[in-house]
């Protein structure tokens, strides 16, 4: 599978951030979609699945913790947390 | 000047019990206090005693007593030299006055005995450390030889006359020591439970600050994590146009500014947080002088605007520029609208940002308002709060506002704040004029 093929979701509410997350992935072959709240990455993800999700936690409308549960009930593909928690208990909560 | 000069009794009373028995004074000083007064009154009722019993030598003893336990507490009093207060009373009252009055009042066939143990109890408690000990011991010591003494010569003593004499002794004296006794312990007791209050609120307290530290600690590092996360990702990103063959120079310039925004962002925080320890410490100093705030307005919101607009809102301006100058620390007043904007700018996305500038006789009042987020009930009243009590996941303009409350109120002004959640914020500060309103 060549990167063309893979689509990654970002969800980052901060554009300067969201922005060069998906300019340097696109930059590698990726196909990328962004989303900068919560609510418009279940729009996203009711049209599609992404084979790469990738989310910050804190969202002015919601939690990234939620979105990871409703994209899990779908898939099982992968979820990479983007965020400044570094304690266990964020990361416990991250991997339930 | 005429100056009138009123007594009153009752404030009087109240001013001497302040002076006497206020909570503030140590523990020993009061107990002093308490003893000294009470030992003058037993002492004087002493007195009276052995005169209508017709013991004139105990008379003069206890007379010569009253004196004494009056002039220490007026000494004390008006000195405010306690500790030399108690050695007087240790050595001349129950080293020596009262080996007196064993002699001259019936020896170990009366109630001076009892005095004794309320000397020990005394001195072990006003005394320090091995003092305390080394003189009580002192005194057992010489109790006990002058016992001995009146036993093997009883020609040295005044003995009472009558069995009655000597009960009415040993029951006046029994009474006495053990009201004053009890007064001790009650006291003792007393301070020893407000102590122990008082320590375990300063535990309780200490828990909270010291959690408070550490919620505020970690939010301060995720703050400065994020831009630094920026400035690390738009770095590498001119680095990647750099090996391109044919580089895109506006990318690469939008990237300088993101990293100088990041930058600022991050020399914000610093700022904020060197400010927050400034008034932590008391020393938020002014630099005050007349300043106009609809040009400093005009000037601050339209160039920090333009620089940081992200969620295309638009600037309103509401500015009354016919009021004059205000005295203030142009500066810091700049640092509260810079704050106050970045608040609503962060919060708002395709809406309005007006900014309002009226005045009344007293005061003028500046408001940023915004159509953004809003925020609940519950964290529009932490807001103002500083690190403490901001909600966790709404740490982000926490200092900033505290600052800024601390700006306002160093000026003599107030801030306010109203929102509704999905509707919008405004966030207001008033400047008074200073001398004007002085009345």
């Amino acid at each position: 599978m060549s990167n063309t093929e893979i689509t990654i979701l970002i969800v980052e509410d901060e554009p300067d951030i969201l922005n060069i997350n998906a300019r340097l992935l696109k930059r590698r072959g990726y196909n990328v979609i962004t989303a900068s709240s919560a609510e418009e990455s279940y729009r996203c993800l009711s049209s599609v699945t992404p084979d790469l999700l990738i989310l910050d936690i804190m969202l002015p409308d919601g939690s990234g913790y939620d979105i990871c549960e409703r994209f899990r009930s779908k898939c099982d593909n992968p979820v990479i947390f983007l965020t400044g928690k570094t304690r266990i208990s964020d990361k416990v909560e991250g991997l339930r | 000047m005429k100056k009138l000069v009123t007594v009153n009794p009752r404030k009087k009373i109240k001013e001497m019990r302040m002076r006497f028995f206020d909570r503030e004074l140590d523990f020993r000083v009061r107990l002093f206090n308490v003893l000294a007064i009470a030992g003058t009154a037993i002492s004087l009722a002493a007195t009276v005693v052995n005169l209508i019993t017709s013991m004139w030598v105990s008379a003069a003893v206890s007379g010569l007593l009253a004196v004494l336990s009056f002039a220490l507490t007026y000494f004390t009093y008006k000195t405010g030299k306690y500790q030399t207060g108690y050695i007087i009373t240790i050595i001349a009252i129950f080293m020596v006055f009262f080996p007196m009055l064993f002699f001259t009042s019936g020896g170990y066939k009366g109630g001076t005995p009892a005095l004794f143990i309320f000397a020990v109890l005394f001195t072990t408690l006003m005394l320090e450390g091995k003092w305390a000990i080394l003189v009580s011991f002192a005194e057992i010591a010489e109790y006990v030889i002058i016992a001995v003494i009146a036993y093997k010569n009883p020609t040295l003593v005044t003995w009472f006359a009558t069995e009655w004499e000597m009960l009415a002794d040993i029951i006046f004296t029994t009474i006495a020591v053990c009201i004053a006794c009890g007064t001790v312990i009650f006291f003792h007791l007393r301070e020893y439970e407000a102590q122990r209050i008082k320590l375990s609120e300063q535990n309780e307290q200490l828990k909270h600050y010291s959690e408070a530290k550490s919620v505020f600690l970690t939010t301060v590092a995720h703050e400065i994590k994020n831009p630094l996360n920026a400035i690390n990702l738009y770095a590498h990103d001119t680095v990647e146009l750099l090996d391109e063959k044919d580089p895109d120079i506006n990318t690469m310039r939008a990237n300088q500014n993101t990293i100088e925004k990041m930058v600022l962002r991050i020399d914000r925080i610093v700022v904020e947080l060197m400010d927050t320890v400034a008034i932590e410490q008391g020393r938020l100093s002014l630099d005050l002088a007349p300043v106009r705030l609809s040009h400093l307005l005009r000037e601050t919101t339209e160039i920090y605007f333009n620089k940081n607009n992200t969620g295309e809102n638009r600037l309103i301006l509401k500015l009354d520029e016919k009021l004059p100058p205000i005295v203030a620390d142009s500066a810091r007043i700049i640092q509260v609208v810079t704050n106050l904007l970045s608040n609503s700018m962060q919060h708002t996305k395709n809406g309005f940002i007006m900014i309002t500038l009226k005045g009344n006789s007293k005061s003028q009042i500046v408001s940023v308002t915004d159509n953004g987020e809003g925020m609940s009930e519950e964290i529009k009243s932490k807001v103002f709060g500083g690190y403490i009590s901001v909600n966790k996941e709404k740490w982000r303009h926490g200092i900033g506002l505290f600052v800024s409350r601390q700006i306002i109120e160093a000026h003599e002004g107030k801030v306010w704040i109203e929102s509704e959640l999905g509707k919008g914020t405004t966030v207001s500060f008033s400047l008074p004029y200073g001398e004007k309103t002085d009345e």
